[in-house]
């Protein structure tokens, strides 16, 4: 199959309106973590949905789309990422895919593996782009490994390590129960259904 | 031009151990004509529009399904396995779904359905403010479609579909969103379109049938348990008390003032 | 006078260059007049009301990471003789001009994007990637979910209330208020997916037909290219003469 024809299989049926909703979740739940304050991002819910329900194209779509929708809100510096939100929407998934999502423990271990990864991914962005300085509280935490003696590049991966697997892992586990939580007959709907029901 | 929509022995089942969500319709439909799908929510109404349409067959290809449904002269044994728009169009339940949020104006959203069946021409804006007049909408062609009301969402969701002139035209549950005026507004469309179009109308109230039907069909867990003419329907109304509000139909006619006049209607539909 | 979306996106390509190629000296008065041109000329002047706030709190944000970047460069990178000293602090030279390139780099990229994105309607740019050639589906996803965008904050709204209402623990510790999150996202998670299948059937049977392309969308654009013209030029210029500098040391 070539890869035009994958994209669209995936991008059939409702899949176009569950991306877009996709999009807008990754934009808005920051609404939620805030008001509930809660101190993680959890801001690739809605590319780690998409990923699970649809299938890794429909995964990079919707990261990347937020990304360029974010910079064009007013957010420009997420454009830089969006190498980050591909890997994110990739490696999900293909996890997804080998059935990863069908056990909480698999999830786990998933989200883990994909904090890592985003940790090495993003790292060279934020230490070249933005010097290791988000703006952010976990800056603290670059500066520290930094006073440690570490460069620029090694700093931001070490606090990459810290807060990525966290996050995703988080992630990862409140989209496991989410599915798991959908009707069947609501789920049977999208092409990724046999990733999440055995 | 209108088709002829006939089903026999119809059965489905989504997958191998659910239950089966119809079972042996059949059902025959004249062209030109409209055909009321009553009965209440899970009965199979839905179930059976999305049959006809394709959707059915297009998204659940494990499904199991045995009989024929025939549009015209194309018999498809079971069903089809595409979407048959334009040949057979459908309006959703809710109408603000069939919004596709993807255009600014009424116009717009209307011409999009032409647009995505690849219909280009200079005549295009005349043919769909025709359209709107005749619906009634023509003040609204220019609002954005997300800002307007339930009745008036209802008739531009038709809008979006009756533009393709489909031969054949399902409307499922369309008096959900409205109320007593947009509701006989809304009899007089699916009237005039009597004739050049065969109609389906799926509802589990039981004002828009009155109003428009020529053929009335009542399902019950996925059967039909009744099919007939508007004589036979309302002689056996009482029969299905517990499956249709029949009980507002009584009350409006109980509130009519005139005594002698309501003693003779409710003689007539077979209500004592 | 009006600039089309390509030649905005000459002109952000023109500032990417600068901002990769060229040292901070030259890139602070790009800088300047892009901002500039932000509130004067009108192709780049913000096309909606948000898109104006977009720019003070861009300001905020540029002023601060010029701060935080210089200070802690200055600060942690101790190469090169000490600039200054700030109680018992050291600056030494070599940090304060790595934060110094690290922000004026990063505020130039940014603010062309930013500059791009409001002086143009989204709705606008979509429609121009379509008439390149992406197909139809992903131009849909990106209006569909600015038409979510428009939904889904009130949506939550609604969700977070009949949430609190009903006694889900919304200031409570940690892990309550994660259960919390949860019993948040989920039904709006559900009431989303339903929707989504409805949009998606109520696509599918009007004949939307998939990753067709439609490239006979055309802009209503100037048909002339001199600006873009222009800015590729002088990028290419920038980028001949960066690769013969960098050849020559």
């Amino acid at each position: 199959m070539t890869l035009r024809e994958k994209v669209r299989t995936e991008l059939s049926g409702s899949a176009i309106p569950f991306i877009a909703f996709g999009i807008a979740l990754n934009l808005t739940v920051g609404q939620i973590t805030i008001a509930l304050k809660i101190p993680l991002y959890l801001d690739s819910i809605g590319t780690i949905l998409v990923a699970v329900l649809v299938g890794p194209y429909a995964g990079i779509i919707t990261g990347s789309f937020a990304n360029l929708m974010a910079a064009a809100f007013g957010n420009p510096t997420m454009m830089f990422f969006i190498p980050v939100v591909i890997v994110i929407g990739a490696f999900t998934g293909f996890l997804a895919n080998i059935g990863w999502f069908k056990r909480w423990y698999l999830c786990v271990l998933g989200g883990i593996l994909q904090g890592i990864l985003a940790a090495i991914v993003s790292a060279p962005i934020s230490s070249y782009l933005f010097g290791g300085t988000m703006m952010a509280g976990t800056d603290a935490l670059v500066y520290f490994f930094r006073a440690m003696g570490n460069n620029i590049l090694t700093s931001v991966f070490y606090q990459g390590l810290t807060s990525d697997p966290v996050d995703k892992t988080v992630s990862y586990l409140i989209v496991f129960f989410l599915v798991k939580n959908l009707p069947l007959r609501l789920v049977s709907k999208f092409k990724g259904a046999s990733n999440v029901v055995s | 031009m209108a088709l002829e929509l006939a089903i026999s022995e119809f059965s489905f089942q989504y997958w191998k151990d659910s239950p089966r969500a119809l079972t042996n319709v059949s059902l025959t439909i004249a062209p030109g004509s409209v055909c009321a799908l009553l009965g209440p929510t899970n009965s199979g109404k839905t179930t059976l529009l999305h049959a006809i349409t394709g959707i059915l067959g297009s998204h659940h290809r494990d499904a199991i399904a045995s009989g024929q449904i025939r549009v015209g002269d194309d018999a498809f044994t079971p069903l089809p396995d595409r979407v048959l728009f334009p040949t057979v169009g459908l309006t959703l339940q809710d109408p603000y779904y069939q919004i596709s949020g993807l255009c600014d104006t009424v116009v717009e959203e209307i011409s999009l359905t032409l647009e995505t069946l690849d219909i280009h021409g200079s005549d295009i804006p005349s043919r769909v403010m025709a359209l709107l007049d005749k619906l009634g909408l023509s003040h609204l062609a220019h609002r954005k479609p997300s800002t307007l009301s339930g009745g008036e969402l209802q008739r531009v969701a038709l809008a979006n579909i009756l533009v393709a002139q489909p031969p054949i035209l399902l409307l499922d549950e369309p008096s959900n969103s409205l109320d007593g005026t947009s509701l006989r507004r809304f009899a007089s469309i699916v009237c005039g379109l009597k004739g050049s179009t065969t109609m389906v109308v799926a509802d589990y109230q039981l004002e828009l049938a009155i109003l428009t039907a020529d053929q009335f069909v009542i399902m019950d867990g996925g059967k039909i348990i009744f099919s007939g003419d508007r004589v036979q329907f309302i002689g056996n109304l009482s029969r299905f008390r517990a499956l249709l509000p029949v009980g507002l139909l009584e009350q409006t006619l109980r509130s009519i003032p005139d005594s002698t006049l309501r003693k003779r209607i409710m003689m007539t539909i077979g209500i004592r | 006078m009006r600039l089309a979306i390509p030649d905005k996106l000459s002109f952000v390509l023109l500032a990417w260059t600068c901002a990769f190629l060229l040292p901070w000296q030259f890139n602070i008065p790009f800088i300047v007049l892009l901002v500039l041109l932000a509130f004067t000329f009108n192709p780049f002047k913000p096309v909606t009301a948000s898109a104006r706030t977009y720019f003070s709190r861009f300001t905020i944000y540029a002023i601060l990471l010029v701060f935080v970047l210089v200070g802690v460069n200055g600060l942690l990178l101790r190469e090169g003789p000490v600039r200054f000293r700030f109680i018992v602090l050291d600056f030494y030279d070599a940090g304060l001009t790595y934060g110094l390139t690290v922000s004026v780099r990063l505020i130039l990229l940014s603010l062309s994007v930013l500059v791009f994105f409001a002086s143009t309607h989204f709705q606008d740019f979509a429609k121009y990637l379509q008439s390149l050639g992406l197909p139809r589906s992903f131009v849909s996803i990106i209006l569909l979910s600015m038409f979510f965008l428009e939904q889904l904050p009130h949506r939550i709204t609604q969700v977070f209330t009949a949430q609190e209402a009903r006694g889900a623990p919304v200031r409570a510790g940690i892990v309550a208020r994660s259960r919390a999150f949860f019993l948040i996202l989920s039904p709006l998670v559900l009431s989303s997916i339903v929707e989504s299948v409805e949009r998606g059937v109520a696509l599918e049977l009007r004949g939307y037909h998939l990753l067709r392309t439609n490239k006979d969308i055309r802009q209503d654009q100037p048909t002339s290219r001199v600006w873009r013209f222009a800015f590729l030029t002088l990028s290419s210029i920038i980028i001949i003469l960066s690769v013969i500098h960098w050849l020559s040391n």
